[in-house]
């Protein structure tokens, strides 16, 4: 009986576990493929209207399509998607539609340097706030020569949004320390 | 006193509906059953109808059913026409007709249906109908298809049986009036297809 009730509880959560996707989409900058679907239906077909510079690469009437998104630039674009389906006696559903938003952001990290090796660690800005740092003598939001060593590094500000990256680069150059010989008296 | 005149008169009726002239009592089946009094777009059913108690009135013979359907059939096929009241050996065939033209006047077209055709020259119109000697039972089977269409069309249809008199070939109007009985009135279940929302992946 508790199982009888445990089921019946946890079906409607069950057949209300559908995949969607909030409108608009987002989609990443000069992303070549992306695919769209709805849940197919047998004798149904589907027509599938994207707005350009989108293309459909893959798909055409079936409930599935590749979309090559790379040409657009970046922004929204209203009623991007759109799909309707007909059934075997040639009823046309009603329409459904997604806008589409292209997401582009463009990191920046403040140069700096040079250093001589064995300076103190200097703290690194980059913009958007909340990326990530990565590169040799990066340690934390820092980069320090001590860590590096001597040479020149590119160090990487990586910036993560709605699943899409993007990264700015700088190059950091640490110098050697001059060795002097020892003074000699001639 | 009033259950018995109620039961005079529900007896009265069933007769008259049984034994008016030249008419008889039909009954029919359609497989599937409707729902709701619908068929789906591109749906095939078969119906089977079958009259009894077929009352002649001046020798007029029974000639043929003839079929009205509503335009939401998309077309109509024969299956399995009527038996020969008198049996194999009275002579003629019930043939299956697109459109069958009388010889009696006034010249009458009907049509499509299964009609009766005494002398078998494939012709329904130029003879005398199936001699209803015996109190027969006629039945036959035909396969209706609903359309394939996106507006609720009207998928009646309705069974007309006529005398040779109006159908064939026998001078007489003692059965001119012809009642249709109606096997079936609905529409077609129009469902514009639904589809979920879009999803990305």
């Amino acid at each position: 009986m508790k199982k009888l009730i445990f089921l019946f509880l946890l079906f409607p959560l069950l057949a209300s576990a559908q995949l969607t996707t909030i409108n608009p989409d987002t989609v990443c900058y000069q992303t070549p493929g992306s695919t769209y679907q709805v849940p197919g239906t047998p004798g149904y077909t589907y027509n599938w209207v994207v707005t350009a510079p989108g293309v459909i690469t893959s798909g055409i009437g079936t409930n599935a399509i590749g979309v090559n998104w790379s040409a657009a630039g970046p922004g929204l674009i209203v009623n991007a998607v759109t799909v309707t389906a007909t059934n075997a006696a040639g009823c046309i559903s009603t329409p459904i539609t997604l806008n589409v938003f292209i997401l582009q952001i463009i990191p920046t990290i403040t140069a700096i340097g040079p250093f001589c090796a064995g300076s103190a660690c200097v703290t690194l800005t980059g913009t958007p706030a909340g990326g990530v740092f990565s590169g040799t003598g990066v340690v934390g939001n820092q980069f320090c020569s001590t860590t590096s060593g001597t040479g020149t590094f590119p160090i990487t500000y990586t910036v993560t949004s709605n699943g899409c990256t993007f990264t700015a680069t700088t190059n950091v150059t640490v110098n050697p320390i001059p060795v002097l010989s020892p003074i000699q008296h001639n | 006193m009033i259950k018995r005149l109620f039961l005079l008169l529900t007896t009265l009726l069933i007769v008259t509906k049984g034994y008016s002239q030249c008419n008889g009592v039909m009954t029919s089946t359609l497989t599937p059953v409707p729902v709701s009094g619908q068929y789906p777009p591109g749906q095939v059913v078969t119906a089977c109808i079958t009259m009894n108690n077929y009352t002649q009135s001046g020798l007029n013979w029974f000639e043929g059913f003839d079929l009205t359907l509503g335009p939401g059939w998309a077309s109509v096929t024969p299956v399995s026409p009527p038996a020969n009241c008198g049996g194999a050996g009275s002579g003629g065939q019930w043939i299956w007709l697109n459109s069958s033209t009388s010889t009696t006047l006034p010249v009458t077209t009907v049509g499509p249906g299964y009609f009766f055709d005494l002398n078998s020259n494939g012709v329904a119109g130029d003879d005398f109908g199936d001699n209803n000697t015996a109190s027969c039972s006629w039945t036959f089977c035909v396969t209706l298809t609903a359309a394939n269409a996106c507006t609720p069309l009207n998928l009646l249809f309705q069974v007309s049986p006529g005398s040779d008199g109006v159908w064939g070939s026998y001078a007489s109007s003692a059965c001119d009036v012809i009642t249709p009985f109606t096997v079936f009135n609905g529409t077609i279940n129009v469902t514009p297809p639904i589809i979920g929302p879009i999803s990305h992946n």
